[in-house]
């Protein structure tokens, strides 16, 4: 019988994952599987469970229009940290591929994340959630529209209300008493 | 009479089609190559953005390309996704759109589900040593992309509430101290 003869085996091997498969917008496309993809140990985010549960919904139910955005030169992830969990380790994504130094990265992690950038919800989120909330109830309760509820910006009035409520002293609640000064709170 | 000829000197006209190329595919769905022109915003999309965030992200767009296209849906022809960047590019320029053919009220849905800002995560205060690294290399390109502003979105570093408060109904103590005359007193079990 032969011994097993030592091999050496590179951590990391020169050869990139995957392959490309086409360019969009002047990147490359690269196709590669879930489990070959570094998240960046720096990378400032973090999703709560019932949040990664909607996005998984928003995944399964329209799968991922918007590609994981990853960096060839150092292998990590730059945008799509939470999508990358909504992923099975084995399975495939295609995801653009940048290339840039340490600096450049993480001025692009800050970019594709500020929320700043990618606009303000007006008064029309209103409208457009109680719409959607009535033609697909579940898929929206499984989307946790309803936090979305609270990001409607609130209507200024520039006139106060006719009727403004008058409030009495008596009408206020109080729990304590001040035996010696008598003063309540 | 003679007939009139009809449709002999129509003059030909010019299909201009692209060349055939192999359809590349993102994730399962086409990506087609449009003019910007073409692409026509959600007219009930409820997203804005301010001239100062714009710039912002125009100068991310010149940068770093478009790094997440535009989603458009074939069916309606609306843009479904990618309002704000579609404002950063020239609407004689071409761009590279991933294609859904979906109904106008799934529709709605995917455009709620991509601005839904809570499934993208949250910020953690490692947000402002990022922010301070890239400025140490980078201090233009943050002011271009207005990331200085991010700092402010850590989260509070001190989740503990204040311990000088005027006691109020602290129910693991009994005595009680007025916030005027601050005369200490105990609180038998409850108030008067």
């Amino acid at each position: 019988m032969s011994a097993v003869k030592p091999r050496k085996v590179a951590r990391r091997p020169k050869k990139l994952p995957g392959k490309l498969v086409g360019k969009l917008n002047g990147l490359p496309v690269r196709r590669l599987r879930a489990r070959d993809l570094d998240p960046a140990d720096y990378n400032p985010r973090e999703i709560s469970e019932s949040n990664l549960q909607g996005l998984k919904v928003s995944v399964g139910e329209f799968g991922l229009p918007q590609p994981i955005v990853w960096n060839r030169r150092t292998r990590r992830i730059v945008g799509g940290h939470q999508r990358l969990k909504t992923l099975a380790p084995g399975a495939e994504t295609d995801v653009i591929e940048v290339d840039l130094d340490e600096a450049e990265e993480r001025a692009l992690n800050l970019a594709l994340n500020n929320p700043h950038a990618q606009g303000d919800w007006t008064e029309d989120l209103a409208e457009l959630l109680a719409e959607v909330k009535t033609t697909f109830p579940e898929l929206s309760a499984k989307l946790n529209f309803a936090d979305l509820e609270f990001e409607v910006p609130e209507h200024v009035d520039l006139e106060p209300p006719s009727e403004f409520p008058e409030i009495g002293e008596d009408d206020i609640t109080t729990t304590h008493e001040c035996p010696r000064c008598g003063y309540q709170w | 009479m003679a007939k009139k000829k009809t449709g002999a000197k129509k003059p030909k006209k010019k299909t201009k089609r692209a060349p055939p190329k192999a359809t590349l595919k993102v994730n399962g769905f086409e990506a087609r190559t449009v003019r910007v022109g073409d692409l026509d915003p959600a007219d009930y999309n409820p997203r804005e953005i301010r001239e100062a965030n714009l710039r912002g992200l125009k100068a991310s767009v010149e940068r770093f390309g478009l790094t997440q296209p535009i989603v458009w849906n074939q069916r309606t022809e609306h843009v479904v996704g990618g309002h704000q960047r579609l404002k950063t590019l020239a609407p004689d320029s071409e761009t590279d759109v991933v294609v859904v053919d979906l109904s106008l009220e799934r529709e709605k849905v995917l455009n709620l589900a991509l601005n839904n800002p809570h499934n993208q995560g949250r910020w953690t205060e490692d947000v402002a040593a990022v922010v301070g690294d890239v400025e140490a290399s980078l201090p233009d390109l943050i002011e271009e992309l207005n990331l200085d502003e991010l700092v402010q979105e850590a989260p509070d570093l001190d989740p503990l509430p204040p311990t000088d408060l005027p006691g109020g109904g602290d129910s693991d103590s009994d005595s009680c101290e007025c916030p005027r005359c601050g005369h200490e007193f105990a609180t038998a079990g409850g108030v008067e």
